[in-house]
């Protein structure tokens, strides 16, 4: 009954997040990790060969698994030039962290909205808060509890690609996403 | 461009000659320029001399007056400029210029006498210490000196001994360079935040002894205090959420007003910083709009801000306790541009802000209840942010990208003439210092 319903252990899996493609954002920080190797405390018997197998291929896919509920918490999204709506090709986006939200209670993030470096840098600061309460207020449509979501804005201090073009403001016009509790187990949506 | 300086420079050289300076050689004459942004006859010529060992002081002071934009200059070299003997101010006759400065060493410091070339008069005169190797602060007073002689001739203020303050940027860095201050000839440049986090923001208090500016840190934004003179720092008590920035002192000194950007709204508050305490909300407009970037008007009893409550961001006004608010520049025939970040002008006429134009974002100025439409004031580059005032109601300084990359920039509205201020690295949002005493740090 509860196939799908994985509980993916963090602890040794997160040395994968660092790898999982250009959507990785640099600023999503990985759930704590322990410092040394983390190894089963009880190590799988070393006389099946079979068994072993097994067990890194579980392994391998539950890896696999929190890597993109990772990933897709943390998918940035981007807004138009002076504007905090939400675009149409970030509806999917939003809707993947409202499943993961709800199928992980004790999981809480932090929205923090950017802008580009053009107009005032003090506006900036409040458009970018925009652009935090636009999301959130998406996923509390969603049925997310609102006080899961922080809310933060660092208007244009903080870009992706600090030059002066068309291409890199786009970039720089974004939410970023972040747990900043409960994340030590997730819970991928059914 | 005026033809103006090929007729002249004969007549110069001439004078020159009659004072009894160092031969001239053609090289010198080349080297000599008059000013070329000034409308003919609007600005009296003006030129400064000294005596020995004053090279350095009499360079700073000539373009001191330059960058006043109130005089035609005629700029010297150390050959042409200096004195063997005192100056016999009707030997400049041939000139043409209304008003020679003379720098003699004296010993307590410097004499500084003006010459009315015409009549053949010295008109003020003055000893004035002056350290002659001053460097960093010490430079102020040189400043003061050029702020007098603006005062002697026009009766106006100056703006020498002035300093301006922004924030810092690495070039293509993302880390945080802090704030700076730099004097207003683009020299001594000092970064005076002592913060850990990612500063923004700054503003001048009333007597240039202090400093506000917003530091970031773990997602906040507190509004610190900073003595110019120990670096001591207090934080303003303010809500413990959000981010709290763009503030701007009262003219008495006693209270500060900024805007909250947080989760509720952004919004304007005001607090008592002689008490330290009692900070309160003054707008109110819904989580979506902003309220930003106040500035008080001279005598203390209103505050120009941005709003976007009707959407487009606009400047608004209202009385310093927050009540009768409304636009306080007009929407200029249907069109206006989305308007930011207004500075109240220190003589209380003219509120200075950035506005969206065909040109992209320039700068405007909007004279108070004129009924004539702003008057938009930089057309060069697309990005013209922040202007803020000088103490003599007539230079902007703000942040503009016509290099490519952000840079403070300095127009004069009454010549348009404009020029940059070279920071060591990017630099942007500007705030212009009060005029700065001895006492001050």
């Amino acid at each position: 009954m509860n196939q799908r319903a994985l509980v993916v252990a963090l602890l040794g899996l997160a040395t994968t997040v660092g790898a999982c493609g250009k959507k990785a954002d640099p600023n999503m920080s990985p759930a704590p990790v322990p410092s040394s190797t983390p190894v089963a405390t009880t190590p799988p018997p070393p006389r099946s060969t079979s068994a072993d197998s097994i067990a890194r291929a579980d392994a391998a896919r539950r890896e696999a698994e929190r890597a993109a509920l990772v990933n897709q918490l943390a998918e940035t999204i981007h807004f138009e030039y002076d504007q905090f709506v939400i675009g149409a090709d970030d509806t999917g986006r939003l809707d993947r962290k409202a499943a993961i939200l709800k199928a992980n209670a004790a999981l809480r993030i932090r929205v923090t909205g950017h802008a580009d470096e053009r107009g005032s840098d003090e506006y900036n600061l409040a458009l970018g808060m925009r652009r935090a309460i636009a999301a959130k207020d998406y996923l509390v449509r969603l049925g997310v509890d609102g006080s899961r979501i922080e809310v933060a804005s660092l208007g244009r201090e903080v870009p992706i690609d600090p030059s002066p073009t068309e291409a890199a403001y786009a970039k720089n016009r974004r939410d970023e996403f972040e747990a900043i509790a409960g994340a030590q187990t997730l819970v991928a949506p059914r | 461009m005026t033809r103006r300086t090929a007729r002249r420079l004969p007549a110069l050289l001439v004078g020159l000659l009659l004072v009894g300076t160092a031969a001239v050689s053609a090289q010198d004459v080349e080297r000599i320029r008059l000013g070329i942004n000034y409308t003919a006859g609007a600005r009296p010529g003006i030129l400064v001399m000294a005596g020995p060992g004053l090279d350095s002081v009499r360079r700073v002071i000539e373009r001191d007056l330059g960058f006043s934009d109130r005089f035609e200059m005629a700029f010297l070299p150390d050959t042409l400029g200096r004195l063997a003997r005192p100056l016999d101010a009707a030997s400049l006759k041939p000139l043409g210029v209304a008003w020679a400065v003379e720098l003699q060493r004296v010993a307590a410091g410097v004499e500084v006498k003006l010459h009315e070339v015409a009549a053949g008069q010295v008109r003020q005169q003055g000893v004035r210490a002056l350290d002659l190797a001053a460097a960093g602060d010490d430079r102020l007073a040189i400043h003061r000196v050029s702020d007098e002689i603006v005062g002697w001739v026009t009766g106006g203020i100056g703006i020498a001994a002035t300093r301006i303050l922004y924030k810092g940027d690495e070039a293509g860095s993302r880390t945080d360079t802090g704030i700076w201050r730099i004097d207003i000839d683009g020299q001594n440049p000092v970064r005076v935040s002592r913060a850990t986090g990612l500063v923004l923001s700054p503003a001048w208090n009333p007597d240039g002894t202090r400093i506000a500016y917003t530091e970031i840190r773990d997602n906040v934004g507190a509004l610190v205090i900073q003595s110019l003179a120990t670096g001591a720092r207090v934080t303003v008590p303010t809500a413990v959420s959000g981010i709290n920035n763009a503030a701007a002192f009262s003219p008495d000194g006693s209270k500060i007003v900024f805007g909250r950007v947080a989760e509720e709204g952004t919004d304007l508050y005001e607090a008592d910083v002689a008490r330290m305490c009692c900070a309160h909300k003054l707008t109110t407009n819904g989580k979506y709009a902003a309220n930003l970037t106040p500035s008080y008007s001279p005598d203390g009893r209103r505050i120009a801000f941005m709003s976007t409550r009707a959407g487009s961001p606009q400047i608004y006004g209202m009385d310093a306790d927050g009540t009768d608010q409304a636009v306080l520049v007009p929407f200029d025939g249907g069109e206006t541009g989305s308007s930011y970040a207004p500075d109240w002008s220190p003589d209380g006429s003219t509120i200075a802000f950035g506005r969206d134009a065909a040109g992209g974002r320039q700068i405007f100025t909007y004279q108070i209840g004129s009924g004539r439409p702003s008057r938009q004031r930089t057309s060069s580059g697309r990005q013209n942010e922040d202007p803020s005032w000088a103490p003599d109601s007539r230079h902007l300084v703000f942040r503009s990208n016509r290099t490519g990359r952000d840079q403070l920039w300095v127009v004069d509205l009454e010549t348009g003439a404009s020029r940059q201020i070279p920071t060591p690295g990017g630099a942007r949002l500007p705030s212009w210092s009060p005029i700065l005493r001895s006492t001050n740090p």
